[in-house]
């Protein structure tokens, strides 16, 4: 199971999750994906569509403006 | 990762907003207290938009590269909200005044490809940049610094507009001829007809939904 690290910081909504899915495509069943973003909307679309295609979400609230989020491919 | 680390209280930045808030309040009442209520309103539009993240950019840019409906569909509700708001307005103002575009509460301009042109530069920006101007406002009170270079191409995109206005005007606007349905059918007909359209177009978007799932 491998973490691979994506720096979003100072991206508008929605290329954080665009970003985020070209990178899932190239990464194994279990691995986890960390997502950087300054975007106060991206922990709620990212959160939609990992329920629309059974991926799992995690959103950590960092500090002032900054989220991390945790995607696990299933 | 830094998960662990601690955040800030914002409790007391909350409080002495509010207290600045509650100060401007008390000093409008002083000066001019006609401009309360736009006070009030829009500290709650800014709050509203905040938690509810409704952007109409996000709407639309959602649905096509998302394939996410759900800001689309409040978007829906939105317009029936404001189809039967307008409707009760523009009734009461039809009945004691008579038809003038100018005057009537709700700009009622031409329709003509001008709109088509202007929506697709619009479309163009707004998603490059991340949002329509209240998301851009939004933002900037979220404490952002790149909205301020986006209200920036605002002003600038707003001076260009202006200047050109007579070439657009000359060439498309003039030649264009405003449709105000009031004209031909009674306008409690009218509403009732537009609500169902947006309806319809509510249970095609929830239906869409629903087959995804």
């Amino acid at each position: 199971m491998a973490v691979r690290e994506l720096n979003c910081l100072y991206e508008p909504c929605p290329i954080p999750l665009i970003k985020a899915v070209k990178e899932l495509k190239t990464m194994q069943c279990g691995d986890i994906l960390v997502l950087r973003s300054d975007q106060s909307c991206i922990g709620v679309i990212v959160e939609e569509w990992g329920q629309q295609n059974n991926y799992l979400v995690r959103v950590v609230d960092l500090e002032n403006g900054e989220w991390e989020i945790y995607i696990q491919k299933p | 990762m830094k998960t662990n680390k601690k955040q800030k209280n914002q409790i007391p930045y909350a409080i002495s907003i509010f207290l600045i808030a509650l100060a401007i309040c008390a000093f409008l009442w002083k000066y001019n207290y006609k401009y309360i209520p736009y006070w009030i309103i829009g500290i709650g539009f800014g709050v509203t938009l905040r938690y509810s993240r409704f952007c109409f950019s996000a709407a639309l840019r959602d649905f096509i590269i998302l394939r996410n409906i759900k800001l689309l569909k409040a978007l829906l509700l939105a317009m029936m909200v404001s189809t039967v708001g307008f409707g009760i307005i523009q009734y009461i103002y039809l009945e004691n005044n008579p038809i003038d575009y100018i005057r009537i509460p709700g700009s009622i301009t031409s329709v003509g490809p001008h709109i088509a042109i202007g929506a697709f530069i619009f479309g163009i920006g707004m998603t490059i940049a991340g949002g329509c101007s209240s998301t851009i406002l939004t933002r900037i009170g979220e404490g952002h610094a790149f909205p301020w270079v986006v209200s920036l191409g605002f002003i600038i995109g707003n001076i260009l507009g202006a200047n050109n206005y007579s070439f657009w005007y000359d060439k498309i606007i003039s030649n264009t001829k405003v449709i105000y349905f009031p004209e031909y059918v009674d306008l409690r007909i009218v509403v009732i007809l537009q609500l169902v359209v947006l309806m319809i177009l509510y249970r095609i978007a929830s239906g869409y939904e629903n087959k995804k799932n």
